[in-house]
């Protein structure tokens, strides 16, 4: 209201002072030149005047309509600047202010238009910016989250490098040769005892085949051991851990031709299922091998010497039993029979003892020829006769059509007979005993199924080591020399074979003997067996 | 060891010699062949036992194989060069394939294990090798 006013007067002001000063200054002009006639001086001062008070108030009404028309388009424009559209501008007075009128309804009208545009725009606008703030808002959170995981992938990374480090320097630095290859047996590490076993440099092997491409492996008598035959080829296609004894040591050869005993395991390295390589650790058994034969030697002349004293122990008491140095009582006779058990039992150790020896020093002469399995079970069982009937044990036989093996006679009779006399030895009175013998791919499997005192779980691991004993049968039975297994085993391994059980205490062991058709090799070794 | 010492035993149906080191045995094989009725002498090393071979006519000689001086395989040699047509039974406590084979080329006729043999199983291994006397 207040600033109304104030515009009002400033406009009216200067009109007014205007009419005034020409008024005054008409008067002065006119008091100076018409000052001889005071009539026609009065006249004109009343005309004058007039004149001006007429000019005061047309101007006054003038500036009112102005003032009232700026006023009414002040207004207009004060709504619209607040955004109010919805005006229109009272058209008054000329035909200028009708046309301005016109013009400011025109533009409002536009503006209006355009700031309907504006907003709908705007709207769409907020609208796109909320979906970005959103996305942009998603995007952030991935971004927080893969840097988490990327800084995870690196602390990983980190553990795994320091990991290999670890085990490439332990790889590297164990004592025992170590050679790793791919699943094609293509050398892809090589440690530093392997370099200065072999002579050859690590480079001089990687990415050859091994061994054969470097050297052909042999075995106790330089004959040389068929790629098939080799713990890595086996640990490849039977995914298995193989071994070699130190009695049926291979030899590797150095850069400089030089050969060397070694006991080799062959691992496969098994990753998802799927062998993807295979870790061979070797170590040269010179020494083993030279204390194992002075040892070996050393019961076999020991076993010789045994002999002789036993055969008098043997002799004399049979004399005395038959009655050659006269009468005998009762209790000389049960006393002496005693004796003569005993003896018995240490001609059988000796001779067991002559046999691992034998074995051991890899002497064993073998003479394979055609061989029907079913006969030698069937022969050992008849000579196991008198034992089965006193204990009353069921025997029953499941035996398969199956074909000759070429065998050595004497040394699969042992076998069969090893086995199958700790079933009948080690079984119930009034137990009962499966034997089996079926073909399967590439071999004869042989079973030996009793429901006997079985063997202990911890000790289970042990029953094929030399001169061991379980503990249940060594207070049931001490008459066995702990070598029976050991023997077969030997044998079995000797005809690329395999020979295991599975064993529950006080239910039985079952005992499988796997023989291949392609059976033993000829070797003319300087002993059979005892 | 030179104490040589010999056993002569005129009460037999066959000469037998045996060649054997150690008494105990050869006492053990005497005593049960007189038993079956033989004419059994003792010879108690090789140099001796070639030396009788040579000289009486045996039906059968037991030769053992590991003895102080002449070992068994040199006896062997020894009698087939003196031309000595007596079969030799090997009795011996060694059993490797090689040296049983070698004294079966050298002209024995049987190889024992002492050890392994009772003196049942030895008379009756005798008496099959007597009965075919004169086949050789």
């Amino acid at each position: 209201m207040f600033s109304k006013i104030s515009i009002k007067y400033k406009l009216l002001l200067p009109v007014i002072f205007l009419g005034l000063i020409a008024s005054l200054g008409s008067i002065w002009i006119l008091f100076n030149f018409l000052q001889p006639s005071s009539d026609i001086r009065t006249f004109s001062i009343i005309v004058i005047t007039a004149a001006s008070v007429l000019c005061i108030l047309l101007s006054y009404r003038y500036s009112r309509q102005i003032l009232r028309n700026i006023e009414q388009i002040k207004h207009a424009m004060d709504e619209v600047a607040a955004g109010n559209f919805d005006q229109k501008v009272q058209s008054i007075g000329d035909d200028e202010f009708r046309a301005l009128a016109h013009k400011i309804n025109e533009v409002i009208t536009n503006l209006m238009v355009s700031n309907a545009a504006l907003t709908q725009k705007t709207e769409e606008y907020e609208k796109t910016f909320k979906q970005l703030v959103d996305k942009n808002k998603t995007l952030e959170e991935m971004r927080t989250r893969t840097e988490e995981i990327m800084e995870d992938l690196r602390k990983k990374t980190e553990n795994l490098e320091r990991e290999n480090i670890k085990n490439e320097a332990i790889l590297t630095n164990v004592g025992d040769g170590l050679i790793i290859t791919d699943k094609n047996r293509k050398v892809t590490l090589v440690n530093t005892a392997a370099e200065r076993m072999l002579g050859w440099e690590a480079e001089e092997l990687i990415g050859k085949y091994w061994p054969e491409e470097r050297f052909a492996v042999t075995d106790d008598f330089m004959h040389e051991v068929s790629v098939d035959r080799l713990p890595i080829v086996r640990a490849l296609k039977e995914r298995q851990t193989q071994k070699t004894a130190l009695s049926n040591a291979l030899y590797y050869v150095r850069k400089n031709g030089s050969r060397f005993p070694v006991a080799i395991t062959a691992s496969p390295i098994i990753v998802n299922k799927d062998v993807i390589g295979v870790i061979v650790v070797f170590r040269d058994v010179t020494n083993d091998k030279e204390v194992d034969k002075a040892k070996t030697e050393f019961v076999s002349l020991a076993s010789h010497q045994l002999r002789t004293p036993l055969t008098s122990i043997n002799w004399y008491t049979e004399m005395i039993l038959a009655g050659d140095a006269g009468k005998t009582t009762d209790k000389q006779l049960k006393y002496l029979s005693e004796i003569y058990r005993g003896s018995q039992r240490m001609v059988n150790l000796v001779n067991s003892l002559l046999n691992a020896s034998r074995i051991e020093l890899g002497t064993l002469k073998v003479m394979p020829e055609q061989i029907d399995l079913r006969h030698v079970v069937d022969s050992v069982l008849n000579e196991l006769t008198p034992l089965i009937e006193e204990k009353k044990l069921q025997i029953t036989k499941k035996y398969e059509e199956i074909p000759v093996i070429n065998l050595d006679p004497n040394l699969i009779r042992v076998v069969f007979q090893n086995i199958v006399s700790n079933s009948v030895i080690y079984s119930y009175e009034g137990g009962s005993i499966t034997l089996g013998l079926e073909p399967k791919d590439d071999h004869v499997l042989a079973t030996v199924q009793d429901t006997g005192y079985g063997i202990p779980l911890d000790q289970q691991d042990m029953i094929f080591t030399k001169l061991f004993r379980a503990d249940n049968v060594q207070q049931l039975d001490t008459n066995g020399s702990g070598l029976g297994l050991y023997i077969s085993q030997s044998i079995i391994e000797q005809a690329h074979g395999k020979i295991w059980f599975e064993s529950e205490p006080q239910k039985g062991s079952t005992f499988y003997i796997m023989v291949p058709y392609q059976g033993m090799t000829e070797r003319d070794g300087s002993r059979g067996l005892s | 060891m030179d104490n040589v010492l010999s056993y002569l035993y005129m009460s037999g149906e066959k000469k037998i010699l045996i060649i054997e080191d150690e008494p105990s045995i050869a006492e053990a094989l005497r005593v049960k062949l007189l038993q079956e009725g033989h004419d059994v002498q003792v010879a108690f090393n090789g140099n001796e036992g070639v030396t009788m071979a040579g000289t009486g006519s045996f039906d059968l000689i037991l030769l053992d194989l590991v003895m102080p001086g002449k070992d068994g395989i040199t006896v062997l040699k020894d009698l087939k060069d003196a031309n000595v047509t007596t079969r030799v039974v090997v009795t011996s406590n060694l059993s490797k394939e090689e040296t049983k084979n070698y004294t079966l080329e050298l002209g024995a006729v049987a190889f024992i294990v002492k050890s392994d043999t009772t003196l049942e199983e030895m008379m009756n291994t005798v008496k099959q090798f007597l009965d075919q006397t004169g086949d050789v």
